[in-house]
């Protein structure tokens, strides 16, 4: 009896000592970083250190130009460590590079360097997998870089060029691959509702023009005279002192008037809805059309950026995106019917450059699709893009 | 001062010793003589030469607004003295400064922009592939085994 109570008893400190345990709260580990910057950061120190050779290896698997071969492989292997950084940042809806805008156009922005070897990266990873048969796998790469492209942001201009960069690089391997994976249908349609959910157009080139205003215009004072000349010449002393002699409050005056009214004109026609041929030529306009012989127009224009040149890698970055989904509506109608259509199905994204419909022309190994509108910014045989879809049979 | 009253000390000293009106001090006879004591001296007069210094220093520096001001004020009138002998046009020839440029500099805005604004985005392209030969790529392959065996922690 005696003997059975002290087990029960025994039982009960058991039962009450594990139910501590179980109910106890577990210790709460820090969150994981919610600014995927962060992240990237991390992933740009877990790289390997790769050769200038590796790295030009690397963009061209990426680029599509060469096949993957072993040399790549083992150096996209080695690194793992750098992309399980990426694949973790690109789901962080948050991304603050750290800019120290407060040292105005001294700051520092080493990060950039790092990106466009990680999209090499992921690209050419991409590349390998689609060369295995992982379609899937491939296009998950590609739309990761599509993420990456969108937090790499528009801080500045140079981060605008570099997202938009980055966007047309994915596009070009998602096109490719597209084209390889034209009978998976189920695979096809994944893409589309993945590449439907972007949220890349949010990126736009007025906030970094509107901080570029800021910051020449903080530059063309007298106060900042010498590293305003400094950056005109490129250091070059002579220059330097010829332009700290020759500049007075009232050229520098003139000269941010002149530069800040062309760039808020800028701004205008880049959020109008004008077709890209006439916005282009008002970029152009507004961006050249400067007095060489006055001094104060000559050094606006040395800050006028190109804005043109970024309307048209914008524009065809968009034609990028267009020309996937309206190929990919194309290999959805292939899978349907059994047979590749002999005209352009109606209703499909347009070309970005005429506003138009691409133009459809059926090769021997599946089609192509062509801009109508020229790209004002490349040379006369280049300045109709078109893409060609050479389907797997 | 103590050492001047030391010094009278050991002369009065020396004279009751050798019983003369007037002391005659030879003092590198009374150096080897006297090895222990010469070094008492001179330690004292070190001392005091050392807390003259500290003296200086505290009167200066003593309270931490004042110290600052006082700071600035020598640096103040150093630079100018500085700045007085490079505009003498008769001194001698200043050494150029050597300017050591930030590799850094590569990856400011200013760079990338202008680099922008002269060659488009080819240009751009070339500068972010040359900055990781410039800057040096991440050394992960340090791995912290071998950051620890550089020290001696363990």
């Amino acid at each position: 009896m005696k003997r059975i109570r002290n087990s029960t008893f025994t039982a009960i400190i058991l039962a009450s000592f594990i139910f501590t345990i179980v109910a106890s709260p577990a210790p709460a580990l820090p969150p994981d970083p919610d600014n995927a910057a962060l992240l990237y950061y991390q992933g740009f120190l877990s790289m390997p250190q790769l050769s200038e050779e590796a790295r030009d290896h690397i963009a061209d698997v990426a680029g599509g130009k060469i096949a993957p071969d072993d040399q790549v492989r083992q150096d996209i292997g080695q690194s793992a460590g750098g992309i399980h950084f990426i694949e973790a940042a690109v789901k962080v809806p948050v991304c603050q590079w750290g800019i120290q805008f407060s040292e105005g156009f001294d700051a520092l922005m080493p990060q950039f360097a790092q990106i466009r070897l990680m999209t090499f990266v992921l690209l050419a990873d991409a590349r390998v997998r689609a060369a295995d048969g992982d379609y899937r796998g491939a296009f998950e790469r590609c739309l990761m870089t599509e993420t990456f492209a969108r937090h790499v942001g528009n801080d500045t201009l140079i981060s605008y060029l570099v997202s938009v960069s980055v966007r047309a690089a994915a596009y070009k391997c998602i096109q490719e691959i597209t084209a390889l994976a034209a009978s998976d249908v189920e695979l096809l349609q994944w893409l589309k509702n993945e590449l439907a959910k972007s949220q890349i157009n949010t990126i736009s080139a007025v906030r970094p023009l509107k901080l570029e205003i800021e910051i020449f215009t903080d530059l063309m004072q007298m106060k900042s005279i010498e590293k305003f000349a400094r950056i005109l010449s490129e250091s070059d002393e002579k220059k330097v002192a010829e332009i700290i002699r020759k500049s007075n409050a009232e050229v520098l005056k003139k000269s941010r008037q002149i530069y800040t009214e062309r760039m808020n004109l800028s701004i205008k026609a880049w959020n109008s809805p004008m077709p890209y041929e006439q916005a282009y030529s008002q970029l152009t306009k507004l961006a050249n059309d400067l007095d060489p012989n006055d001094p104060a127009s000559a050094a606006a224009g040395a800050f006028m950026p190109a804005i043109n040149k970024v309307f048209s890698r914008k524009t065809l970055a968009d034609t990028q995106a267009n020309v996937i989904m309206a190929g990919i509506e194309i290999l959805l109608d292939r899978a349907r019917t059994r047979r590749l259509a002999d005209t352009l199905p109606a209703g499909l994204p347009k070309d970005a450059f005429s506003g138009k419909d691409f133009e459809y022309e059926k090769t021997k190994d599946g089609f192509i699709l062509r801009c109508r509108g020229k790209d004002l910014d490349e040379d006369e045989d280049e300045m109709i893009h078109q893409y060609e879809f050479k389907v797997k049979k | 001062m103590s050492t001047q009253r030391d010094n009278e000390k050991l002369d009065e000293l020396i004279f009751r010793a050798i019983n003369t009106e007037k002391p005659q001090f030879d003092a590198e006879k009374w150096k080897q003589k006297y090895p222990d004591e010469y070094q008492t001296l001179i330690s004292r007069r070190e001392k005091a030469a050392s807390s003259l210094k500290q003296n200086i220093w505290k009167v200066i520096f003593g309270k931490s607004i004042t110290g600052l001001a006082a700071a600035t004020a020598v640096i103040v009138v150093i630079g100018l003295l500085l700045s007085r002998d490079r505009q003498n046009p008769n001194g001698p020839a200043a050494k150029p400064p050597i300017i050591v440029h930030s590799p850094a500099k590569i990856v400011s805005m200013a760079s990338m922009r202008m680099t922008y604004q002269r060659g488009g985005l080819d240009a751009l392209d070339k500068q972010l592939g040359d900055t990781l030969d410039v800057l040096g790529a991440p050394s992960s392959s340090v791995s912290i085994q071998e950051l620890l065996e550089g020290s001696n922690i363990f």
